[in-house]
Order: C-alpha cells, then sequence, then structure tokens
C-alpha cells in the first residue's frame, strides 16, 4: 500500500505590523497589550490591506515558482468562538494571491507541488486556568500565509526534507522567522492510504505538530495505523487527529462528518488586491539563489550527497568557499571533506563560527587547489588551513 | 444661555425617545472652521469617544465607544459641536422608528404619526428645531426615509464618499453616513467637510473630485419614473407632478424610464443586506461589549453567547437568521449570487439612464408617515417599500429626499433625486434650486 500526505503550512509573516491594524507583531508581550479596536473586532472599526505582507505573500509565491495573481480578494470565514472577537475570520477563499507552485526535494528531484497559497490573520490565544479560560488578543491579527500542498508526498521523510526547504526559502527571504517554538510555522497534515492506482483513501487530519520530526513520526505512525485497520478489513474514519509527540501516538480529537459551514462570502470591507506587475519583475529581479536552486545545482556535481548539498544551501559563507574552489580544484568530495569536516573540527575547537569560516573563498580555493592538483600531504594542509583560520 | 445650553434645552421637549445621551458643553473645545458653531446630533451607531454606543440595541447598553469616527473628527475639526446622540431603529434595521430598545420616537411635524427609520432620532431632533444638523446612516433609506417623513432633508453620498470608520456596520457595501438637515447650504457644508481627505482607516473610502460647475436644470433632462406610480398616495404623486412642474419652470425636459426587472430591488437589497449583518453583528456576544449577563454565571462560551445575543430584538434577529440561510453552502448560489447579479444589472440600468438624463426623479415612499403602531403586521410591505430608496445603495448612487409640501392629515410629504455617481454636488445645486423655485 502507498501513502498519500498532503501539508497545510501557516506562516506567520515577519511584519511590523498586523494584517489589518497598525498594532505591533512581537511576541511575548503582556495579554491584551498588542491590540486595537480593529483587531478586537469593535463596532466600527474597519480593516485596512498590510501592503508589507502582500509583499511578502508574492515573494513567497515567487521562489515556490508560485502564478502571484494580479488580482486576489479577501473573504470571510464565519464561525463562532472567542479567540476570534469579529466572529469572522478574514481570509482568501475564491480569489487567493498565488496559485500552483512547487519546490523540488534535492535527493530524488520530485517535485512537490502547491496547490495554492492564501493571506489571512491569526485568531486570538486561550489559556485555560483553574475553572477559567483567559483570551488573548495580541495574536489576533497577525498576518499569515497558509501554504496547500497537492496531496503527493509518500513518506514522514519526504515531508520532513520538503519542510525544511521550504522553511530555509523563506527565512532566506525574510518572510517569516521560522520559529516553530512561537508558532511562526505551524503544519498540519493529511494523511490517507491506498493500493496504487486505486483512488485516494478516505483521510484524516493531525494538528499540534511541534515540530517537522514530529511531522516525520506522526505521518509514518498514521500510515501505519491506517494500513493496519484496513489489514484487519475495517474502515479509516475520517477524523481530526491530536498527536501526541512525547507518547508517540495519535488521538482522535473529532469525527469529520457533519462538518462546518463557514458560510464564506466576500469581505465587503476590502477592494480587490491589485499587485502592480513592474513590482513583481522587480521582486523577481532583486532574489538571491534560494535552497532549492543552490541544491539541485550541486547535486549534479559528482561526489555531491544531498546531505551536504542542503548543508551548503543554508550557509552562503561556506558556499562561497565551495563554488570558490570547486572550479580550480575539480574534486567536490574532498572540498567537502575539508569544509564541512576539518574545518567544522578547528571551528569546534577554537569556538568559531561553523558556518562563517574567517577566510576568503580564494583563500581556501588557493589551499584547496595546492591539495588536489599539487598532492599537498594532509598535514600540511591542516596546518595551513589553521593558520587561515585564525 | 449658549447655544449648546439651548439645544438640549429644546430637546428635553422633543416628544418620544429621539436622544440616547446628552453630550456636556465642555466635553469638547470648540473649533473654527466653515462650521463653527454649528450643533449637530449623531445617530448613536456612530462612535463618540468616550459616550455610549448603543446602536439602539439592549446587548449595547453599557457599551461605551473607546475612539471617535473619522465622520464625527471631520465635522468637528470644521467647528460643528455634538450636542447629543440620537436614537435609531436598532443597529439601522426598521423603517418606522419603532425598532429601538429604549422607545419609540415620534413624528414632530406630524404627531402620532411615525418618524421612518433608521434615522429616526435625528429626524425628529432636526425636524423640531432642536439641531439644524445630523450625522445618520443610510443603508437601503435610513437617512432619507425619516428625513421624508419628518419634513426635512436627508442626503445619502455616492458610496465611498464619506469615511465608514466609526459607523457600526449593518451592511458594508451599501451604507454610507448621510446627512439630516433643514438647511440645503447647511447640508452642503458639511457634504464638503465630509468628502475630501482620503481616510487610510477606511480602504473602501476614496472622497469625491473637486466639484466644477454648478447644476442647472435648463436643457437638462429629467428621467421620471414609472413605477408603480399605481400604489402611490395621491399626495406623493401631487407632490411628483408639483417638482416636475417646477423643473419644467427651470427649462428642464422629461422622459419617463421604468426600473429593469423592478420588483428584484427589495429582494436582492435583502439578500445582501441581511447576508452583510449576519456576518457584521456576529461580534456582538457581549465579551468584549460587556452585558447584562455576567460572564461567571456561565461555564461554557455558548451559554452566555446564546445568553447575550438573545437581547437583540426580534427583527435584529429575523434579519440575522435570514443572512445567515442565504450564505449556506447550497443557498449561496440560489440567493446571494444572483442578489449579486442583479445589482449588476441595476448599476448597468442606472448607467444608462444616465448616459441621456441628469437626474431620476422618484418618490422617497408610496405614503407619507404611518401611524404609530398602525401596520406591521404585515413587514413584507415595509420591506418591499424599501426599492425606493434601496436602489441607490445598490448601485452606489448619491441621493436626496427633499421636503415637498403636506398632505390633507399635515402629514409631510417628499420627493426623491438620484444622480450619477460622484455628482453628489449636482444633486445639492438641483435641490437647491428646487427649494428656491418653490419659495417663489
Amino acid at each position: 500500500m502507498e501513502t498519500v500526505v498532503g501539508l497545510e503550512i501557516h506562516v506567520e509573516l515577519k511584519t511590523e505590523s498586523k494584517m489589518f491594524c497598525a498594532c505591533q507583531t512581537r511576541f511575548g508581550m503582556p495579554p491584551n497589550s498588542q491590540c486595537c479596536p480593529v483587531c478586537m473586532g469593535l463596532p466600527g472599526a474597519l480593516p485596512t490591506v498590510n501592503q508589507k505582507a502582500v509583499e511578502l505573500g508574492a515573494l513567497a509565491g515567487i521562489a515556490l515558482h508560485s502564478q502571484v495573481q494580479a488580482q486576489s480578494r479577501f473573504d470571510r470565514k464565519q464561525y463562532f468562538y472567542p479567540d476570534l472577537p469579529k466572529g469572522y475570520q478574514i481570509t482568501q477563499r475564491m480569489h487567493p494571491l498565488c496559485i500552483g507552485g512547487f519546490l523540488s526535494l534535492p535527493d530524488s528531484g520530485k517535485r512537490i507541488e502547491i496547490e495554492e497559497m492564501h493571506l489571512e490573520e491569526d485568531a486570538g490565544k486561550i489559556t485555560h486556568r483553574g475553572a477559567s479560560s483567559y483570551v488573548d488578543l495580541n495574536r489576533c491579527g497577525l498576518p499569515l500565509l497558509e501554504i496547500v500542498t497537492k496531496p503527493m508526498l509518500s513518506n514522514g521523510q519526504e515531508a520532513y526534507v520538503f519542510l525544511n526547504l521550504l522553511r530555509d526559502t523563506l527565512m532566506m527571504l525574510g518572510v517569516t522567522t521560522g520559529k516553530m517554538q512561537e508558532g511562526a510555522l505551524r503544519v498540519d497534515v493529511n494523511v490517507s492510504v491506498h493500493e496504487a492506482g486505486t483512488p485516494l483513501g478516505d483521510r484524516t487530519e493531525m494538528k499540534n505538530l511541534s515540530s517537522f520530526k514530529a511531522v516525520r513520526a506522526a505521518i509514518d505512525h498514521e500510515a501505519a495505523r491506517q494500513m493496519k485497520i484496513i489489514a484487519s478489513g475495517e474502515k479509516i474514519v475520517g477524523e481530526t487527529r491530536r498527536w501526541d509527540e512525547r507518547g508517540g501516538y495519535s488521538v482522535s480529537m473529532r469525527k469529520k462528518e457533519g462538518e462546518q459551514d463557514y458560510r464564506y462570502f466576500p469581505e465587503p470591507d476590502l477592494p480587490w488586491l491589485h499587485l502592480d506587475p513592474t513590482g513583481l519583475e522587480e521582486m523577481i529581479n532583486r532574489l538571491p539563489e534560494l535552497p532549492e536552486a543552490i541544491q539541485l545545482r550541486l547535486i549534479k556535481i559528482p561526489g555531491m550527497a544531498a546531505e551536504k548539498a542542503i548543508q551548503l544551501s543554508n550557509a552562503p559563507a561556506l558556499l562561497a568557499c565551495f563554488d570558490a574552489a570547486v572550479k580550480i580544484a575539480p574534486d567536490a568530495k574532498k572540498i567537502l571533506n575539508w569544509l564541512l569536516g576539518d574545518y567544522r573540527a578547528i571551528a569546534k575547537k577554537n569556538a568559531l563560527l561553523p558556518d562563517c569560516p574567517p577566510f576568503t573563498p580564494d583563500q581556501f580555493a588557493a589551499l584547496m587547489h595546492r591539495v588536489v592538483a599539487e598532492n599537498l600531504p594532509y598535514k600540511d594542509a591542516r596546518a595551513e588551513l589553521e593558520a587561515i583560520s585564525k | 444661555m449658549t447655544v449648546h445650553e439651548a439645544c438640549l434645552a429644546l430637546a428635553g421637549n422633543v416628544p418620544g425617545y429621539a436622544v440616547i445621551d446628552r453630550i456636556p458643553e465642555d466635553t469638547f473645545s470648540a473649533k473654527s472652521g466653515p462650521l463653527s458653531g454649528i450643533p449637530f446630533a449623531v445617530k448613536n451607531n456612530i462612535c463618540i469617544k468616550d459616550f455610549r454606543l448603543t446602536c439602539g440595541s439592549k446587548l449595547l447598553e453599557n457599551y461605551i465607544s473607546p475612539y471617535t469616527a473619522t465622520a464625527i473628527k471631520q465635522l468637528m475639526d470644521a467647528g460643528a459641536i455634538p450636542v447629543c446622540t440620537a436614537n435609531l431603529d436598532e443597529f439601522g434595521m426598521g423603517s418606522t422608528g419603532e425598532y429601538s430598545a429604549f422607545g419609540i420616537v415620534e413624528n414632530p411635524a406630524a404627531p402620532g404619526f411615525c418618524t421612518g427609520g433608521s434615522s429616526s432620532g435625528c429626524a425628529a431632533l432636526v425636524a423640531s428645531g432642536c439641531v439644524p444638523l445630523a450625522m445618520a446612516s443610510d443603508t437601503g433609506g435610513s437617512a432619507r426615509l425619516p428625513a421624508a417623513h419628518c419634513g426635512v432633508l436627508g442626503l445619502k453620498p455616492t458610496y465611498g464618499a464619506y469615511s465608514r470608520f466609526g459607523l457600526t456596520a449593518y451592511a458594508s457595501s451599501l451604507e454610507q453616513i448621510g446627512i439630516i438637515s433643514s438647511d440645503i447650504s447647511l447640508m452642503r457644508k458639511a457634504h464638503r467637510c465630509l468628502c475630501t481627505d482620503k481616510d487610510p482607516l477606511d480602504a473602501t473610502h476614496r472622497g469625491l473630485p473637486a466639484h466644477s460647475a454648478s447644476f442647472h436644470f435648463a436643457n437638462q433632462k429629467i428621467a421620471i419614473l414609472t413605477d408603480g406610480t399605481d400604489r402611490l398616495d395621491s399626495s406623493v404623486s401631487a407632490a411628483l407632478l408639483s417638482a416636475q412642474e417646477t423643473m419644467k419652470h427651470l427649462g428642464a425636459s422629461f422622459c419617463s424610464c421604468t426600473f429593469e426587472r423592478g420588483h428584484l430591488i427589495s429582494p436582492a437589497y435583502y439578500v445582501i443586506a441581511c447576508a452583510e449583518a449576519s456576518a457584521n453583528l456576529a461580534r456582538f456576544t457581549g465579551l468584549l461589549t460587556g452585558s447584562a449577563h455576567n460572564d461567571s454565571e456561565y461555564t461554557d462560551w455558548e451559554r452566555l453567547y446564546s445568553a447575550n445575543r438573545a437581547l437583540l430584538g426580534k427583527e435584529v434577529q429575523k434579519r440575522i437568521a435570514l443572512g445567515a440561510y442565504v450564505l449556506r453552502e447550497g443557498a449561496y448560489e440560489k440567493y446571494y449570487l444572483r442578489a449579486l447579479q442583479y445589482r449588476k444589472m441595476l448599476t448597468a440600468w442606472f448607467e444608462r439612464l444616465f448616459q441621456d438624463c441628469a437626474l431620476l426623479l422618484l418618490p422617497v415612499s408610496s405614503t407619507p408617515a404611518p401611524g404609530i403602531s398602525e401596520k406591521h403586521a404585515d413587514s413584507l410591505f415595509h420591506y418591499h417599500e424599501d426599492q425606493w430608496t434601496a436602489c441607490a445603495n445598490l448601485a452606489g448612487l448619491p441621493a436626496v429626499s427633499v421636503p415637498w409640501g403636506k398632505d390633507s392629515l399635515g402629514r409631510p410629504v417628499a420627493i426623491q433625486l438620484i444622480a450619477p455617481a460622484e455628482h453628489d454636488e449636482d444633486l445639492l445645486d438641483a435641490a437647491e434650486k428646487l427649494l428656491e423655485a418653490r419659495k417663489k
């Protein structure tokens, strides 16, 4: 049997102010110290769109090869809950900011396709203490980008690699802080199993995943659980499950049947969102080389392992050294041993930054040339590397 | 006695519950500007910092707004002074002035009759001479209808002309703050204060382009609506004919027209208004605005919400239920999308009409003010009556109701003019010229 996984990722955008008001977005402030009539939904208050959030959403769209829409629109998603003061969330349902897109995994080259990406506002936070519940609206109205993948990941490891690549990409662009412990990146997974060539099976949704490792473990555990159920001749029940990370198991939260009707309709307080195509063009031109492209480029070099390519793609200084060296000393394996092995050992011993060596790419390349082309003995080369690492 | 004191004293003499709260004289420091010293009343669904914002609802009886609406700030910056907040049909829902949780507003111009709604308190306060100006709101006729029933002027500007920031939303895509006044030139001054600067707090606010030449009836073609004229009270028909006669004297020519599928105006209006209301009013749970119910009485939020929302009036509950219904999965296409389609059709009809014609002349309502508690077994009658005014809200067009005499019972009668989008000044010019000519 095959496992089919789709991801829904909520990315908190790194902006100074909230999605629809001027409130600040700092984490860890005293409860209800960062809210105003707009994000509290007081009568008469109206939303206005944070252009910086739109820009970051578009940037993410470009980086993920998505079609950034020249026109998108907001909708209201209605439900009652005390962390949602307006009684509806402003989101993009019918006309999202970005449609389609993909990221290629470095090891297999497999394209994980994106369904759509849309802007929305976060809800507040509820804490229960004793018999009372407390609502904190500091988080309410923070800008989110929701990224929905197609159901095309095959196991926990693929999801793990994909999510790391996604986070590295978005962090490099300054789209998000990526801090999962602060809720800046939240992942829900949908898992189903089926026989290859048959329609997709009934899926379950898993929540409360606090790390990418938890995502990986939860997917593999859930797939195994479903296969066992089917093997015993029973059916999968559509439901939302909660992952218990410490115990390494999941429990049912609620059944899917009779799902809530959110009564979506276009947000009348906000006009269509128009994006300037020349502004987008400029954004594309300013884009640095992104982790995906770096990994795909490096993986083609003989002797390069996927794991090393990933390491380099997230350490621009090491990557510059590698790129300079491999030009004049074409032995990737050796260079990687020196850069990720010897240099990091030296760095550890001398309390240097493992990803930011003190030598220049040219210094390192020259040394590698002598190692590869002139067969400089290991002992001498090591001494020289230590010398330029001072 | 200061003007402020005089207004408040007069307010005490207005019959019925027109006033919600009095605003003490020393609350705001007076500024000077085009509206220096002009006292005005504020419909109590528009925010004034540190004053109650009841919206005519029991649920918001003790809610105090922490900020002031942009439009009120603009008027105060121009020198006008708010003297009191005015009663209204709850959340702007109602067209008689009888749907406030705080009591019925009575018509000072026609004792024993309704004021019309929902800006009932504003119209009563202006008609009684207590204030010359009031900030109302108009979602489907809420400023124009009570103005008409009380014998004063009521204006709804082009959609987006004034900032809505601080106006409690009922139906966001339809409503604007409106002006009720006893004086056309004062109405124009207030209008100009409200439509100039763009408000960064309202994404739908655009203001209006600067006004160029003034409007004259000479050589203009005026469209006369002939729809449903068989249903009009004879006093209303007579007023329309008389206004037409006056326009003719001023040099206008005429053409008659009928709405494209006019029977759909009210259904489309109610579907859209209620759909938006069901979401806009979802925030009123008592959680943030306070309520009569003590939080600790309830062990779960759903019961607390239900108890608080049960304080909403029946008409409000009905419209919320209707709105929730038309947005349900399955009903959305059948009702909501079709209402939007008709809205487009009507907007296009107006655009075609105004290629030839400068203005549309039509009634504000089929009859003058009905008697208090006269009806209302048939609320569908009132819903249907809204077509005369709601057509302008659906198409986002400026419209003004102009008092035009009285009927045999002494009730004020009015006519209505609708202008193309952004031609608000033409509309005010036209109203002014008509009133001048009528005086002569």
